[in-house]
């Protein structure tokens, strides 16, 4: 796995140069940006793990960036840099899914570890996206009464519970439920049950 | 002053106005009186209840009844930590509301990341507050 890409977008190239030392000589790589347009700009951009944003930029400034960004679901994390306290404005951009802030001046210590939290989060989160991505696969590949059977399953139902259910033999059920668990690839009720309430839990919050 | 008939526990009890518009019922932690105070004028005229904690035993019981809104709570108080005010209100699924003197952006930004709902610098106008309980409360009618 190569290391991480941090982009770097800041008006100051100050900064800017600051930063990119900082994190080479926390084992990690920048691409920097000296405004949003220059972002903008560039038609393709590699697959960062994190991004540093400043707010207070000339042009367009990081918190239009962000909003644009945004409704395009970037998938990678973005922590703000503020060299003013704006408390209701940093809020917001909390609520609006920013996921972190540095306060200049900061420490170099607690940038690094800003950053290695952004991304664990990143990475947990592209990790969770691909475990759902294979759960719906999953179910895809069981039939529709298959998918009965696991509903009720799911909901602590017994064989001759959910025979009575679905008016078929409690022996067509035991063939049923085999079928699902291998499909699933579950090893036990247990885990049959995380999968789905992993699945339920994600619809609920989109 | 029309008090509303409310089992009293060991909580003080805020009055509420009876209106047309009448709200659902919030639980304020606020140790400086005159705020406290301003407070409650400012939320039962809207038609809001009011129930005053001041630790988070009493918090606890309030919210374990059920039926609150909203968590009003000055982020820095000596007898209950934010994270306990969140862990309790958010395991029944009660948002709740910061408000804070002087704290620095990194507190307030930790307190959303933690699930606070919101976060008012004092010191913040009325309207700020009455428009995010007013959503809290539609949403909570959902």
């Amino acid at each position: 796995m190569s290391e991480p890409l941090v982009c770097i977008i800041d008006d100051d190239e100050a900064i800017r140069e600051s930063l990119r030392l900082l994190l080479y000589a926390g084992g990690l790589r920048s691409y920097v940006f000296e405004s949003a347009d220059a972002f903008l700009d560039e038609e393709r951009h590699p697959a960062f793990d994190c991004m540093l944003l400043d707010i207070r930029m000339p042009g367009m400034d990081g918190l239009e960036l962000f909003n644009i960004l945004s409704q395009q679901h970037v998938p990678y994390p973005v922590i703000f840099i503020t060299g003013h306290g704006d408390i209701p404005l940093a809020v917001s951009a909390i609520k609006r899914g920013a996921y972190d802030f540095l306060t200049k001046p900061f420490r170099e210590g607690e940038l690094l570890e800003k950053i290695h939290s952004a991304i664990e989060f990143s990475r947990a989160q592209r990790q969770h996206r691909l475990e759902l991505q294979e759960i719906r696969m999953r179910l895809d590949t069981c039939t529709p009464r298959e998918q009965d059977v696991m509903r009720l399953l799911v909901k602590g139902l017994s064989n001759k519970g959910i025979a009575e259910d679905l008016g078929i033999s409690p022996r067509t059920v035991e063939i049923h439920r085999a079928h699902v668990m291998e499909k699933m690839c579950a090893d036990s009720l247990p885990a049959l049950v995380r999968m789905i309430a992993q699945l339920e839990s994600n619809e609920d919050g989109d | 002053m029309p008090v509303s008939a409310h089992i009293n526990r060991s909580a003080v009890r805020g009055h509420a106005i009876t209106r047309e518009n009448k709200k659902g019922l919030l639980v304020l932690l606020e140790p400086d009186p005159s705020v406290r105070d301003a407070l409650t004028v400012l939320l039962a005229g809207e038609g809001w209840q009011v129930e005053y904690a001041d630790d988070c035993e009493t918090l606890s019981a309030l919210v374990e009844q059920g039926g609150v809104a909203a968590v009003l709570s000055e982020s820095n108080l000596t007898d209950c930590s934010p994270q306990e005010i969140l862990e309790e209100s958010m395991n029944l699924g009660v948002p709740v509301v910061f408000m804070g003197h002087d704290l620095p952006l990194q507190g307030a930004v930790d307190l959303i990341r933690q699930g606070a709902v919101d976060f008012l610098d004092k010191p913040f106008p009325q309207s700020r507050l009455l428009d995010l309980l007013e959503r809290l409360d539609s949403g909570h009618n959902e």
